[in-house]
């Protein structure tokens, strides 16, 4: 990295920081704080939303799943409209209406106060875990890639998040991410020009689509129906129908966007803005990881993006064969895309897909050979973005990029944050603690919350750095935890006759159900969401219906 | 909680419009894409 790529990374830390902190004038009472005012324009929430969602690791894995897979991954977001509409026509209006400051708060309006706790609990509990995730995975990513100190990224991401959302609340984080993801898509933009620009002359962006799509790289649409395939449109509509509907319904890092909207037509508008726009800017996304796949036809990539387990290797005899087996891959493959780009027929065709075929499997053998000497959970997917940046853009692009990076990691930390500071602060210290405190105490423990969690954070990503598999089960635990709350919602919205009990114990149930499910079966995790719903929902249906029976018979005896 | 007035909100046929044309971009999207793969793996 350059001078100039330094500075524009320490200008955005920068504006962004200020930016949030000069919001603190209109966070001085609990509704401003934690709830704007209920003030915020609909395209601002909108906007908001879509950048919670959009955390560093889907930036920079997706474009790295669409270099090594294809353009798959998009069909995980075929439900996200439906749950929108969903949404739309009941959680915003019922939120909005009951006044509430978080999800939960309604369930003990509905149900208890035990069911509000435990609700609240878990969020906190997969939240906490899952926000020091989306510090850690961006930071390993981009310690390695760039050489900077891990311990020191972790920082650099975590910290600046929390100082801006301790001082400036929900109305920092809203309009952070407002130009955070004005940051993403212009640095997304610049570099959609650059690779072009860098094709071949004579290779044109059609020619590239044609060369990617001969080997199956822009597949959108897979209509084949397993359980254990990740993504298929069946999956996606349906799995990823139940996950939607349980993350912006039911998590309090999305439920908190629409709160803050000035009413409930602007909070329905704002999520119908992701409704819109989603599957198009994902697909713009995986494009990028597309385009990158395209570049690497014609020039040599590493072998591995991640360069410090190539240097760990380098000197052994059998990963030097290894090596010198993939550029000479690469070369053919070379010649091959050029022959197919030139002249588009079969024989030429059928010659490129070989040499696909023969230059994956050089490099599986050489991510086999580090999975063997170093690291058995070794993924190379989500280096390749970073690596490329740092090795094909020009300086000031890199600086943007890698800003980019930081805005999507830092647009998710701030929300998650400021939810966990206000489940914190309205669920349990508010609810069971101090229930008649003044505004600017509430205020005082909403910041104090923040810093805590932000500190939580940070400590929490020092660890899993060390713990690559902790990691998996924590991204594992919010999937448990989504389809079980949508079935404690559902059965709060939808199930006249459901009672406390039943939504206590349904909850327990659904979420010990889909732990089952993923120790003992292979079924992809989009169906967790399916199954603890369902189990939730049935149950908490039962032990109500036992519940209505028992409290009859209980007025007979009477 | 809030004291605010509440605005006047859209009337449900609208937003029965809005959600109508939500399916129909959401499936027009999905089937472009599908066309988009389509006729780049021939």
């Amino acid at each position: 990295m350059k001078l100039l790529d330094w500075a524009v990374v320490v200008a955005y830390l920068v504006y962004v920081i200020w930016d949030g902190i000069r919001m603190t004038k209109h966070s001085d009472s609990k509704e401003g704080y934690f709830l704007a005012n209920r003030s915020l324009p609909w395209w601002a929430v909108g906007l908001s939303v879509m950048a919670t969602q959009l955390s560093a690791i889907t930036l920079v894995g997706t474009t790295g799943q669409a270099y090594s897979d294809g353009m798959r991954f998009i069909q995980f977001y075929y439900g996200l409209p439906f749950a929108m509409i969903i949404l739309c026509v009941t959680v915003v209006p019922f939120f909005h209406r009951a006044n509430v400051f978080t999800a939960y708060e309604y369930l003990e309006k509905r149900f208890d106060v035990r069911v509000r706790t435990l609700t609240s609990f878990f969020f906190l509990i997969s939240r906490g875990l899952g926000v020091g995730t989306i510090i850690s995975a961006p930071s390993i990513v981009l310690s390695i890639v760039f050489g900077w100190n891990l311990i020191a990224t972790i920082f650099a991401i975590g910290l600046s998040t929390t100082v801006y959302t301790v001082f400036g609340g929900v109305q920092a984080v809203t309009w952070t991410d407002v130009k955070q993801m004005i940051v993403i898509f212009v640095g997304l933009a610049v570099c959609f020009v650059v690779i072009l620009w860098s094709f071949p002359a004579g290779v044109s962006l059609y020619d590239g689509l044609h060369l990617a799509g001969s080997l199956g790289k822009l597949n959108t649409v897979d209509t084949s129906f397993s359980l254990t395939e990740k993504y298929t449109i069946w999956s996606g509509l349906i799995g990823g129908l139940f996950l939607m509907l349980g993350y912006f319904g039911c998590d309090q890092s999305q439920v908190q966007r629409f709160l803050t909207a000035k009413s409930v037509d602007e909070g329905r508008t704002s999520l119908l803005m992701s409704a819109f726009l989603k599957i198009p800017m994902q697909f713009f996304i995986l494009l990028i990881g597309v385009m990158v796949f395209i570049f690497y036809q014609f020039t040599a990539p590493p072998i591995v993006f991640n360069a410090a387990e190539v240097a760990k290797a380098e000197n052994d005899p059998r990963f030097q064969t290894i090596e010198r087996n993939f550029a000479e891959a690469h070369a053919t493959r070379r010649d091959a895309a050029i022959n197919f780009s030139e002249k588009p027929i079969a024989e030429f065709r059928q010659a490129y897909a070989e040499s696909d075929r023969a230059f994956n499997d050089t490099r599986k053998e050489a991510v086999a050979y580090i999975k063997e000497t170093s690291d058995k959970s070794f993924n190379d997917v989500n280096y390749a973005f970073p690596t490329f940046i740092l090795q094909n853009m020009p300086m000031g692009v890199i600086g943007l990029l890698i800003a980019a990076i930081f805005a999507a990691a830092m647009s998710s930390i701030s929300a998650e944050l400021n939810a966990l500071a206000t489940a914190t602060t309205i669920d349990f210290y508010r609810r069971l603690y101090a229930p008649e405190a003044s505004d600017a105490h509430y205020v005082a423990v909403g910041r104090i919350s923040t810093f805590i969690w932000g500190i939580f954070a940070c400590i929490v990503a020092i660890f899993a750095t060390n713990l690559g598999s902790l990691i998996e089960v924590v991204n594992k635990f919010g999937s448990f935890f989504y389809g079980s709350l949508l079935g404690v919602f559902v059965l709060a919205f939808v199930v006249k006759r459901a009672r406390a009990r039943g939504a206590f114990f349904g909850l327990l149930f659904g979420i010990a159900s889909v732990w089952i499910a993923s120790w003992y079966t292979n079924i992809e995790f989009l169906w967790f969401n399916v199954i603890g719903c369902l189990v939730t929902v049935i149950a908490g249906y039962l032990i109500s219906l036992t519940e209505s029976k028992r409290r009859d018979a209980e007025t007979q005896s009477l | 909680m809030s004291d605010k007035v509440p605005s006047t909100e859209r009337p449900d046929a609208f937003w029965h419009r809005v959600y109508f044309a939500v399916v129909i971009v959401t499936v027009f999207v999905i089937a472009a894409l599908w066309a988009f793969s389509k006729y780049f793996s021939t």
